[in-house]
C-alpha cells in the first residue's frame, strides 16, 4: 500500500503532464486548473504518504549482488526535504500561470514546459524517498535530464549555451559521485541508507585515507548541484530560465538535491564518525567556508538582480554544507534548519525579482530606483524576505545561523569557529546585495521622478501575490516560534526518525 | 502595567493602531502628532509605574516571552534599566511634544511616526533585556528602525550618511552575534546575572580568557558604533547632522546609551574584574572624548558641534566605565591578597563608587542636555532655515527663554559649578585621581600611574573643550550680531518664536539641570543610588554611599583648570584662528571650518577599504576562481578533445598535403605581394600535392603488383635471413 502510495506520488506528476499533451482544453483557464489540481493533488497524497513515515526498508528489484537494488524508504530525512518540496510546488505552480504569460517564448511550449516542470516533482520526490545510495543516484541523473529542458525554455543562444553547461557540470558531478557509490559497495555492508554509516571498517584496514579521498571526490561530485566552488558556474547562467524555474528549481529543488545528496552520503553513507576529524572535513572545510563568502561577494559585485541572487543561493548553500561538515548531530541540525528556511527566503526573494520582471521589466539592480512606490506589496515582501536573509532576529534566517553557529562552537573545531565569522561576514554582504534594491526602491533620493515611472507599473494579480504572501506568514512565524520544527529536526539528526 | 514586557510591547501595539488608522490619509497631521504625545505619554506613565511597583517591591523577578526567536526573550527590572526606561520614555515624549510644532510641514511624517514608535519599543526592550540574546534581539530592531531617521529627508546627502550608519550598524549588529556566540560556548548562558557568576568562577579556576576577551572586543564593535565610540564614531556626525532635529536629540540621548549600556553590561558581566579591559576602555574613553571636542571646536556647524559634542561626552562616560571595571580589578586584588587592610579595601570601594556614580550620573545628565540643546537648535533651525554658524548668528538675542535653557544646558554639559554636568564630572575626574594616588602606592596593575596621570591631563583638558565649543556657540547665538543687518532686525523682530509646547518641552528637559548641580547630595545621590547597576559587586557599595563633599576647594580647582582651558582654547582657536584674524583677509569676519576636508576616516579610509581596495582583490579572486572550470574545459577541448577536423572532409589529398600545398601556397602570395607586386595568379598547390600524391600512391601499387618486386623482397629476406645467421650463431 505504501509503496503503491509513493510509485503513485513519483509517477502522478508526470502522467499529469503526458495527460496534459492529450487533453484539449477549452480556454487557458481549464488548463490551468487542472495543471494545479493534479501538482495539488500530488502534494496531498505526499502529505499522507508522509504522514506514515518513517517505514521500512522497501525494495523493488533486486540486482546480480545482494548488496545492489532499487529501494525506498521513508525516514526522517526524506519527511524534511520531500515535506519541503512539496509545500512549495502548488505555490510555485501557481506563480507560474501568470508569470508565463509575459514570458517570452512562454505561450508556444507551454504544455512541454509544464510537462516538464511538473515531472521534475516527481522526480526531486523519488530523491527524497530513496532508500540506498544506488536509488537515489539514479533519481539524481534523472533530475538532471528532466530539468536541462527547463533552462532551455526560452531557446535564446544564452539559453540553449546555460543549459548545456548545466548539463555537462551535472553529469560530470554525478560520474565523480558514481565512484563513492562503488568504493560504499565495495567497502560498506550495505548501500541502504542506515544512520551512521555504512562502512565495514574490518575491511578498511589501512586504506583509510583512499576512502577519505574518495569521499572528498564524492562529495565535490554531489557538490556541483550544490554549487560547490568551484563547481558553482552553471548556477546563475541558469538564471536566464522563466523564474518559477530558477526560483523552485536552482533555489530549492535542484540545489537542495545537491546538499541532500551530501547529507545522506555523509551521515547516511560514510558515516560522521569516521570522517570526524580527519583531513578530508578541514579541506572540504575550507573550500565551504570559501564559497559562504565567495558567494556573497560575487552577488554584491553582480548587478543583474536573479543573477545577483543566484550568488546568494551559492553563499547559502554553502551554509547548509558547513552544517553538514561540522560532523555532528548538532550540525546536521544547523544542516536541515538552513535547508528548510532557506527554501522558503529564497523561493520569496526570487518570486519578487519574478514579479518585478514581469510588471515593471526591470532586470538589473539601478533600475529598481522608486519602485517600491508603485509595487508596495511586492517591496514589502521583498524587504521582509531580505531581512530573513541577513538573519535579523524574528525571522527564520536567524533561526538557522543560530543553530549552525551553536553546532560549530559545540564541536570545538577550530576551522568551525572560523566558519562562524565567515557566516557573520557572508551575513554582512548579504545584508548589503540585499538592502542596496530595497534602499534604491524605498529611497530613490529627492531629484528622482515618479513621473518617469510608466503607470502599468502595480503589484501583480493574487496568483503572485498569495504565494509569496504565505512564504511572509511562513517567515515570521518560523522566525518568532520554531520550537516544534526543531525539535523535530533534533530527532532526525540524532537518527532517532 | 506590572510588566516590563507590556512596556516594550505597547509601542508596537501603537504602531499597529497608527497604521491601520493611517492606512487612508483621511485624517490629518495634527491629529497624528497628538496620537505620538498620546502613546508615548502613556508609555512614560508605564515606565514611571514600573518604577513606583519596584520601589514598593510589588515586581517579579523576570518576565519571560517563551520561544520566541528560538531561545525567547526575557526582561528584567533593575534601578538602572528602570531609570533609563523612564529617561527613554520622558525623552520621546518630550521629542513627540517637540514635533508637534517642528515636523508640522513634514510629508512623510506618517512613515516617520510609525519608526519612532518602532525604535521607542526597541530601545525600552534593550534596556529591560535580561539576557544577551533579547538585547541583541531589540538592538538589531533598533538599528535598522532607526536608520529611516537618518534617511528621512532623502536628499542626497542624508541618503550617503543613511548608508554609512546602516554598514556601520549591521557590521555592528554581526559583531555583536559573534561576540553572543563566543559568550554562549564559553560562559553557557546568555543571562547577565548568571554570566557574571561563570566568568568569575572561570577567573577563580584561572582558566584561559583570550575567548572571553575576543568576545569582549567583538562586542565592543557593535555596543560602541552605536555609542560613538573611535574609531567606529565615522557614522556620528554626518547621521546626526543629517536626520531631522527631533530624530538626532533622540539618537544623541538615548540611543547613544544603549550602546554604552551595552559596554556596561559587558564590562561587568562577562569580563568582571579584569583590569586590562578597563584599561582598553579608559584608552578609547579618553582618545574619543579628545577627538570629539577637537572637532567640535573646529566645526562651524550647529549641529554639527552639538553632534561633536555628543561624541566627546560618550567619551567621558567610556572613561568613566573603564575606571569602574580598574576598580573592581583592584578591589579584588587588595581584598583576595590580603595585601590591603579593611579600611584601604573600604577607600577603594569608596572611590569605586565615585566611578559608578559619576558614570551612570554623566549618562543620564547627558541625555537631558542633548535634549535642551538639539531642541533650541531645530527651534533655531525653524526659523532660519540652516545650521550653519554664520547664518544663526544673533539669532538669539532678545530671546530671553531661549538664552536661559541654552546656558542652561550649554554651561551644565561644560562642568560649570552648581550644574548637573559638575557633578557628575567631578566624581569622574575624582576617581581617576584617587585611583592615581591608590596605586602610586606600588600595586601592580593593568596600567602605570603615568597613564592614569596622562588621562586625568586629557580628562581636563577634553573638559576645557567642552567648555570652549560651548562658549563658541553661546557667543554666537546670544552675544554676536548678524553680519547682515536686515536678517538682525528680523531676528530680533521674532517674538513668536517658539511655541507653547515647544516651551514646555525645553523647559520640563532643562529644570533639573540646576536641581542636580545645586543639590547633589539631595537630587543626584538618590538617583545614582538607586539606579546602582546590579552585579556581583555591586552589593558592595550598598553600604558605602557616603555624601561627598562637591564644593570644596580641591574638586573646585579641577573644574577651574578645565574652564580656563577652555577660555584660552576659545581665545584662540575661535576668535583668532577661526574667525581669520590670523590671515592676511581677516575682514571676512565669517566662521570658517577648521578641519581639514581630507582627514575624513569614514570616506578615505573604511569606504575606500570596503568598497574599493577589499572588493578589487576578492574580485581578482573571484573571477580566477569563477572562470577555473571553464578555462579547463576550453583548453581540453581545443587541445586534446579538439573535433577532428579537415581529413575526411577533403575533397582530395589527405592532411599532410592540404597544408604543405595551403602554406606553399601563401608563401607566395606574401612573395607576390612583398617583393613582385604584380602578375599574381593564384595557384592551387593542394590540388597539385593531391594529384602527386595519387599518382605516387598509383606507382605503388603498380610496383607492388610486380614480379621483379617480388624477387626483390624475397632477397631482402634472405639476407636478412644471412644475416641473423651469421650475428647470432
Amino acid at each position: 500500500m505504501i509503496f503503491g502510495l509513493m510509485l503513485t506520488v513519483i509517477l502522478l506528476p508526470f502522467v499529469g503532464g503526458v495527460l496534459l499533451q492529450l487533453i484539449k482544453f477549452k480556454n487557458k483557464r481549464n488548463k490551468e486548473s487542472y495543471i494545479f489540481l493534479y501538482v495539488l493533488l500530488n502534494t496531498l497524497l505526499t502529505y499522507v504518504l508522509l504522514s506514515h513515515g518513517p517505514t521500512e526498508l522497501i525494495q523493488v528489484i533486486n540486482f546480480a549482488g545482494a548488496k545492489l537494488d532499487f529501494s525506498f524508504k521513508i525516514d526522517g530525512m526524506s519527511i524534511v526535504f520531500a515535506g519541503l518540496v512539496s509545500t512549495l510546488w502548488p505555490l510555485a505552480t501557481l506563480y507560474s500561470f501568470p508569470y508565463m504569460e509575459h514570458e517570452h517564448n512562454g505561450r508556444v511550449h507551454e504544455n512541454i514546459f509544464y510537462l516538464f516542470y511538473t515531472t521534475t516533482y516527481g522526480v526531486t520526490l523519488g530523491v527524497a524517498m530513496s532508500g540506498n545510495l544506488l536509488t537515489m543516484y539514479c533519481f539524481y541523473e534523472l533530475l538532471t535530464l528532466v530539468t536541462v529542458p527547463l533552462v532551455m525554455h526560452t531557446l535564446t543562444k544564452e539559453a540553449v549555451h546555460a543549459s548545456r553547461k548545466y548539463f555537462y557540470y551535472s553529469l560530470g558531478g554525478a560520474a565523480f559521485a558514481f565512484i563513492g557509490l562503488i568504493f560504499l559497495v565495495v567497502y560498506g555492508d550495505s548501500l541502504a541508507f542506515t544512520y551512521g554509516g555504512v562502512l565495514n571498517l574490518s575491511q578498511i584496514g589501512d586504506k583509510k585515507d583512499l576512502l577519505l579521498l574518495i569521499y572528498v571526490l564524492a562529495f565535490m561530485g554531489f557538490g556541483v548541484k550544490a554549487a560547490v566552488c568551484p563547481f558553482n558556474a552553471w548556477l546563475p547562467q541558469a538564471g536566464v530560465a522563466p523564474t518559477p524555474v530558477t526560483a523552485l528549481l536552482h533555489a530549492v529543488a535542484v540545489v537542495k538535491s545537491g546538499a541532500f545528496a551530501i547529507m545522506r552520503l555523509t551521515y547516511y553513507g560514510f558515516g560522521m564518525e569516521f570522517l570526524r576529524g580527519s583531513w578530508a572535513q578541514y579541506l572540504l572545510l575550507c573550500i565551504v567556508i570559501f564559497t559562504i563568502v565567495y558567494g556573497c561577494s560575487m552577488a554584491v559585485k553582480e548587478t543583474h538582480i536573479k543573477r545577483r541572487l543566484a550568488f546568494s543561493t551559492i553563499s547559502n548553500l554553502s551554509y547548509i554544507l558547513f552544517g553538514v561538515l561540522i560532523m555532528s548531530p548538532l550540525g546536521l541540525v544547523g544542516a536541515l534548519c538552513h535547508m528548510v528556511f532557506h527554501g522558503v527566503m529564497k523561493i520569496c526573494s526570487f518570486f519578487c525579482a519574478g514579479a518585478m520582471i514581469t510588471q515593471a521589466h526591470v532586470n538589473y539592480v539601478h533600475e529598481t530606483d522608486g519602485l517600491a512606490k508603485k509595487m508596495p506589496k511586492i517591496f514589502v515582501i521583498f524587504t521582509i524576505s531580505s531581512f530573513a536573509l541577513m538573519g535579523v532576529p524574528g525571522l527564520c534566517g536567524f533561526a538557522s545561523k543560530w543553530h549552525l553557529a551553536k553546532a560549530a562552537f559545540a564541536s570545538g573545531n577550530m576551522l568551525a569557529i572560523v566558519g562562524v565569522g565567515g557566516l557573520l561576514i557572508s551575513a554582512l554582504l548579504t545584508a548589503i546585495y540585499m538592502l542596496s534594491i530595497v534602499v534604491r526602491a524605498y529611497f530613490p533620493g529627492n531629484e528622482f521622478d515618479y513621473e518617469k515611472l510608466s503607470d502599468d507599473i502595480h503589484d501583480p494579480d493574487w496568483r503572485m501575490v498569495f504565494p509569496l504572501f504565505l512564504f511572509v506568514i511562513a517567515m515570521v512565524v518560523i522566525g518568532v516560534y520554531n520550537a516544534p520544527l526543531v525539535n523535530f529536526f533534533t530527532s532526525v539528526a540524532s537518527g532517532r526518525i | 502595567m506590572r510588566n516590563t514586557f507590556g512596556t516594550v510591547i505597547f509601542p508596537f501595539v501603537m504602531c499597529v493602531v497608527f497604521w491601520l488608522l493611517y492606512r487612508s490619509k483621511s485624517k490629518g497631521k495634527k491629529a497624528a502628532a497628538l496620537i505620538m504625545i498620546f502613546a508615548t505619554a502613556v508609555e512614560l506613565i508605564a515606565a514611571l509605574s514600573l518604577m513606583y511597583f519596584d520601589v514598593r517591591g510589588m515586581l517579579s523577578d523576570i518576565c519571560e516571552v517563551a520561544g520566541v526567536g528560538g531561545l525567547g526573550l526575557h526582561f528584567i527590572y533593575t534601578g538602572f534599566r528602570g531609570v533609563f526606561g523612564v529617561v527613554t520614555a520622558f525623552a520621546w515624549f518630550v521629542i513627540a511634544l517637540f514635533s508637534y510644532t517642528f515636523m508640522k510641514n513634514d510629508t512623510n511624517i506618517i512613515r516617520y511616526d510609525i519608526f519612532n514608535l518602532l525604535t521607542l519599543g526597541a530601545t525600552m526592550g534593550i534596556f529591560y533585556a535580561a539576557d544577551l540574546f533579547t538585547l541583541f534581539f531589540f538592538f538589531e530592531i533598533m538599528s535598522f528602525t532607526s536608520f529611516m531617521w537618518v534617511a528621512h529627508r532623502q536628499t542626497r546627502t542624508s541618503l550617503y550618511a543613511a548608508g554609512t550608519y546602516l554598514g556601520i550598524a549591521i557590521a555592528g549588529g554581526m559583531a555583536i552575534l559573534m561576540g553572543l556566540f563566543i559568550v554562549y560556548n564559553r560562559l553557557g548562558t546568555l543571562y547577565f546575572d548568571t554570566m557574571y557568576d561563570h566568568a568569575v568562577e572561570m577567573m577563580e579556576r584561572g582558566e584561559e580568557l583570550t575567548w572571553l576577551f575576543t568576545a569582549a572586543g567583538c562586542m565592543f564593535v557593535g555596543f560602541g558604533a552605536k555609542a560613538g565610540a573611535f574609531p567606529v564614531h565615522v557614522w556620528l556626525p554626518d547621521s546626526y547632522t543629517e536626520a531631522p532635529t527631533p530624530a538626532t536629540a533622540l539618537l544623541s540621548a538615548v540611543l547613544s546609551k544603549t550602546g554604552i549600556f551595552g559596554i556596561l553590561l559587558l564590562t561587568l558581566d562577562v569580563l568582571p574584574t579584569q583590569g586590562g579591559w578597563g584599561a582598553f576602555l579608559l584608552l578609547i574613553g579618553v582618545v574619543t572624548m579628545a577627538i570629539g571636542g577637537i572637532r567640535g571646536v573646529m566645526s562651524s556647524n550647529l549641529k554639527t558641534t552639538l553632534a561633536y559634542s555628543s561624541m566627546s561626552q560618550i567619551g567621558f562616560i567610556l572613561t568613566g566605565v573603564g575606571m569602574q571595571s580598574l576598580l573592581a580589578e583592584f578591589l579584588i586584588v587588595s581584598a583576595n591578597a590580603g595585601y590591603a587592610d579593611s579600611a584601604e579595601v573600604a577607600e577603594i570601594v569608596t572611590v569605586f563608587g565615585m566611578a559608578v556614580n559619576g558614570t551612570f550620573l554623566h549618562m543620564f545628565n547627558h541625555s537631558l542636555v542633548k535634549l535642551v540643546l538639539f531642541m533650541a537648535a531645530g527651534v533655531i533651525f525653524i526659523h532660519v532655515g540652516s545650521y550653519d554658524l554664520n547664518q544663526v548668528r544673533g539669532f538669539g538675542r532678545k530671546k530671553p527663554f531661549l538664552l536661559i535653557t541654552f546656558v542652561l544646558a550649554a554651561a551644565g554639559v561644560g562642568g560649570i559649578p552648581l550644574l548637573n554636568g559638575y557633578v557628575s564630572k567631578t566624581l569622574l575626574h575624582e576617581s581617576i585621581v584617587e585611583y592615581g594616588a591608590l596605586i602610586a602606592n606600588g600595586a601592580v596593575m593593568a596600567v602605570t600611574p603615568a597613564m592614569i596621570k596622562t588621562s586625568e591631563a586629557l580628562f581636563l583638558f577634553s573638559g576645557g573643550l567642552t567648555v570652549a565649543y560651548m562658549t563658541k556657540l553661546f557667543v554666537v547665538l546670544f552675544i554676536e550680531k548678524n553680519s547682515d543687518k536686515k536678517v538682525q532686525e528680523s531676528y530680533d523682530a521674532k517674538k513668536n518664536y517658539i511655541s507653547p509646547l515647544t516651551k514646555v518641552a525645553i523647559g520640563v528637559c532643562a529644570l533639573p539641570i540646576p536641581l542636580i548641580g545645586i543639590l547633589p547630595n539631595m537630587v543626584a545621590k538618590p538617583i545614582a543610588e538607586y539606579g546602582l547597576v546590579q552585579f556581583g559587586l555591586s552589593v558592595l557599595l550598598e553600604h558605602h554611599q557616603e555624601n561627598m563633599h562637591y564644593y570644596t576647594l580641591k574638586n573646585l580647582s579641577g573644574a577651574l583648570i578645565s574652564i580656563v582651558v577652555g577660555v584660552i582654547v576659545y581665545l584662540l582657536v575661535v576668535r583668532l584662528w577661526m574667525l581669520g584674524r590670523w590671515f592676511s583677509n581677516w575682514h571676512e569676519k565669517g566662521y570658517r571650518e577648521l578641519f581639514p576636508t581630507w582627514m575624513n576616516l569614514e570616506k578615505y579610509v573604511y569606504r575606500a577599504v570596503f568598497y574599493t581596495a577589499v572588493p578589487f582583490v576578492l574580485g581578482i579572486i573571484a573571477r580566477i576562481l569563477d572562470s577555473i572550470v571553464d578555462v579547463v574545459v576550453v583548453l581540453l577541448r581545443k587541445t586534446v578533445y579538439r573535433e577532428r577536423a579537415l581529413p575526411y572532409e577533403l575533397p582530395e589529398g589527405n592532411y599532410i598535403t592540404h597544408s604543405i600545398g595551403l602554406s606553399m601556397e601563401r608563401v607566395r602570395l606574401i612573395y607576390y605581394a612583398v617583393m613582385r607586386k604584380e602578375g599574381y595568379t593564384p595557384k592551387n598547390y593542394a590540388h597539385k600535392f593531391a594529384l602527386k600524391r595519387i599518382e605516387l600512391f598509383e606507382n605503388f601499387h603498380i610496383i607492388e603488383r610486380s614480379l621483379s618486386f617480388g624477387l626483390f623482397m624475397f632477397c631482402v629476406g634472405l639476407i636478412l635471413t644471412m644475416i641473423y645467421l651469421l650475428v647470432v650463431n
